[in-house]
């Protein structure tokens, strides 16, 4: 069931028409409800996996906030962390580590006969699981207080707005807002509607239209492509993954604004972010501050001198590229990004607030930083490590414009133009809800612009959400 | 309800609410009025109850020449009066259609008349467009051939979700979002240089990516076959013409089991001499060469068939 699609409309709107009417204690019972048959949707037999998860995080988190004794505290909290990473490792990373091993092996001189498991990825385990184990990890730093029931616990983990991708929930946010009464407030249904509006248009008029420029860029062999078609192909990857993610996002949180349930903002334009840590504080931020808490701190942070900051700053990025997929490539992604961040430390630039009067400043060092993201992105996208590294060659040595960069260019003005220029406007202001601040016709404008976008742009062939395999 | 409206409009996101809501029953409006200007496909389709009035009208046995636009460019409807010489013809070939639509055409416009007689269904396809596991287009049904109490049976009309049903609503109500395809097709041919030919190749390649990553379907025909009952229930002869098509596809056992049956004539015209390369215009329509072909051959043989049958 995907936020585009007719199903999941009529599935919420049934769920809106009786949670409204519900007393509180019914309204989380119904949630919970929605959130295994959202998730079951896909395939029952993950609920277990969901159902488990929840179980021992909940119990685990009930004895942390009883207990005193550090050493059974931490025994506990290991034990959930140790769930969690067993879970997900399995799930995500056996088939990949088996099949890296089995290749050692044969570059030793053995031949291996390692059998394989055709295992299905959970969709959304890595969110789900992130946001369970921070919970326990929350309650065990007392950062925040155990859940009082199973109920409102499992209601936690299986909210069904965020549950496959996102946002990552901290418990201090999410559960007391879970644990209260709910009240619809004026301007709820506005806000609501904007968001959702506004993620439909970036996933499906603007993410699903570009999917196929991308595909096709990212299927056909290297050799056949020029460096102009290659350039496109990432500009339009970087679009689309950036109107499918935050585009998911957006409705996420517009369809809990209508449950009276505030969502974290995920995104926060990271295109125009003028250096990889300002990036990082807009893109993806849940997980940025997840990595951030739970293991760059851990590691030492800053803490300890430049080199271990560096060192700790790599792993961080490494391994929150490797949360993406058990893939070398995602891998090289998140080396790339550490590589960036370290080497603005080191070069010292400052971009942490804004530039006032030195707009051209400005405007070189976001063009440059989008830049060094594509180049991520080529690597994220690209199906092997030939494949990246033949594309980057392209890009380099091959500025031939042909029929198909035109066509490229051309969809990629169309779609993404729009939304890029909107954006900024909304990076202007600092204000994320720009457009319900200003007057009538604006608003009207920019609501029926989207709204016809949506109407008559719907793309060819539905796409499933980019993040879901994460 | 004007009350309601009236208090919404005090509201400043009531007011843009409704200035949405009129821009889309403005358009709405607007693209009914002038949809037949949009596309021939759409004034063809505007005018097929026209066409079938016509065919009733002459109170003589007519044929009916059924498809899509394979069909449309490759038969002329002109030389198979040489077949048929005393009845009319009708030609209702709506481009995009399947089994789905031409169900819809034929229960509404033929089956539910009882002042027209059809004594010949001549229908062109190809690759499974006959079979049950058709993907129907949820839209085109709604707002082009089915009716919407056509919804109450979803799974007669091939709708086999929540979804299908929703769009196939949605589509019935709101011309702007039945038509997208055309408004979209128009608009970016416009805009995107050479738009309709790069991504009629993108959608033939991943077209051609997903049949061979997907499994091998098995394909059955059980609403063709109940339809086809129908129609010689009411004495018409459904000859069914596999299509040439550039590429190869099978013709599944099912279908040629009804024929072996008796109750359709399946003829096909896959490999026809004369029918290679230079006779297609594009991808996948013949051009006029071909139409003549593939006309001629037609007409071959429904004459043999009604010389047979005296």
């Amino acid at each position: 069931m995907i936020f585009n699609s007719f199903v999941f409309w009529v599935f919420f709107a049934v769920v809106l028409a009786l949670y409204w009417r519900l007393p509180h204690r019914g309204q989380n019972i119904l949630l919970l409800i929605a959130g295994y048959t959202f998730y079951g949707y896909w395939d029952w037999r993950f609920l277990f996996l969901l159902a488990f998860s929840t179980v021992v995080d909940y119990f685990v988190g009930h004895f942390l906030g009883r207990l005193e004794d550090p050493k059974k505290r931490k025994a506990l909290v290991v034990l959930s962390i140790i769930v969690n990473l067993t879970f997900l490792g399995f799930f995500k990373y056996w088939g990949f580590f088996v099949n890296e091993f089995g290749d050692v092996l044969r570059v030793m001189g053995f031949t291996p006969h390692i059998p394989v498991l055709a295992i299905v990825l959970p969709i959304g385990i890595s969110f789900y699981t992130f946001q369970s184990m921070a919970y326990t990890i929350d309650v065990y730093r007392r950062h925040t207080k155990p859940a009082p029931n199973l109920l409102d616990f499992a209601v936690f983990v299986s909210y069904f707005p965020q549950l496959v991708a996102g946002p990552i929930e901290r418990s201090f946010k999410l559960l007391p807002q879970i644990l209260s009464e709910r009240r619809y407030r004026k301007g709820d249904f506005s806000e609501g509607l904007y968001h959702i509006v506004i993620g439909l248009c970036k996933k499906v008029v603007i993410a699903d239209n570009l999917a196929p420029i991308v595909n096709h860029i990212f299927d056909v062999p290297v050799a056949q492509l020029s460096g102009t078609e290659v350039l496109l192909g990432v500009l339009a990857f970087a679009i689309q993954i950036y109107g499918d993610f935050s585009g998911y996002s957006s409705i996420a949180q517009g369809v809990s604004k209508w449950m009276g349930i505030d969502l974290s903002y995920n995104f926060r334009m990271p295109y125009f972010a003028r250096s990889p840590s300002e990036f990082w504080q807009r893109w993806h931020i849940s997980l940025s501050q997840w990595l951030r808490d739970y293991l760059y701190v851990p590691l030492g942070g800053n803490r300890r001198g430049p080199r271990r900051t560096y060192i700790n700053l790599m792993l961080t990025m490494l391994l929150g590229g490797l949360w993406h997929g058990a893939a070398w490539t995602y891998v090289a992604w998140g080396a790339w990004h550490g590589a960036l961040l370290i080497a603005y430390r080191l070069v010292g630039v400052d971009t942490s607030g804004k530039s006032e009067g030195r707009p051209w400043v400005s405007f070189f060092q976001t063009v440059l930083m989008f830049g060094f993201v594509c180049v991520g992105w080529l690597f994220f996208r690209a199906e092997s490590w030939d494949q990246a590294m033949g594309m980057i060659g392209l890009l380099l040595t091959d500025y031939s414009w042909t029929e198909y960069s035109a066509y490229a260019a051309a969809m990629l003005a169309f779609f993404a133009a729009p939304l890029m220029i909107y954006e900024w406007f909304v990076y202007r202001s600092d204000d994320m809800l720009m457009l319900l601040h200003r007057p009538v016709w604006q608003q009207a404008a920019t609501l029926g612009y989207f709204t016809a976008m949506l109407i008559l742009f719907e793309p060819l062939a539905q796409q499933v959400f980019i993040y879901f395999q994460f | 309800m004007w009350n309601k409206v009236s208090t919404a409009w005090r509201a400043p996101f009531g007011r843009v609410l409704i200035l949405v809501a009129l821009g889309i029953v403005v358009s709405d409006v607007t693209l009914r009025v002038i949809e037949t200007r949009l596309s021939g496909n759409l004034a063809h389709v505007a005018e097929i109850p026209s066409l079938v009035d016509a065919a009733a009208a002459t109170r003589r046995p007519a044929l009916l020449l059924l498809g899509n636009s394979l069909t449309n460019n490759g038969i002329a409807a002109e030389p198979l009066r040489a077949a048929h010489p005393l009845g009319p013809i009708a030609k209702l070939t709506p481009d995009g259609t399947n089994y789905w639509d031409w169900q819809c055409i034929l229960e509404h416009q033929v089956l539910a008349r009882a002042d027209l007689q059809v004594d010949t269904l001549v229908l062109g396809y190809a690759w499974h467009l006959l079979s049950d596991q058709t993907q129907p287009d949820p839209s085109s049904l709604g707002a082009l051939f089915c009716r919407a109490t056509d919804a109450l049976k979803p799974n007669s009309i091939g709708l086999d979700s929540i979804g299908d049903v929703s769009e196939f609503l949605l589509a019935g109500s709101l011309r702007p979002y039945a038509l997208r395809e055309t408004l979209r097709n128009r608009g970016l041919a416009l805009l995107i240089p050479d738009y309709a030919r790069l991504t009629q190749l993108a959608n033939v390649n991943q077209e051609a990516a997903k049949q061979a990553s997907g499994p091998k379907k098995q394909f059955t025909y059980a609403h063709f076959t109940a339809l086809a009952d129908k129609l010689r229930a009411r004495g018409t002869t459904v000859v069914i013409i596999a299509m040439p098509v550039r590429g190869e596809y099978d013709i599944d056992e099912e279908l040629r089991a009804l024929d072996a049956r008796g109750l359709i004539v399946l003829l096909d015209y896959r490999a026809t001499p004369g029918i290679d390369e230079r006779v297609f215009k594009d991808e996948m329509h013949l051009g006029d060469q071909g139409q003549q072909i593939l006309t001629r051959r037609l007409v071959g043989d429904l004459r043999a068939r009604s010389v047979a049958a005296r």
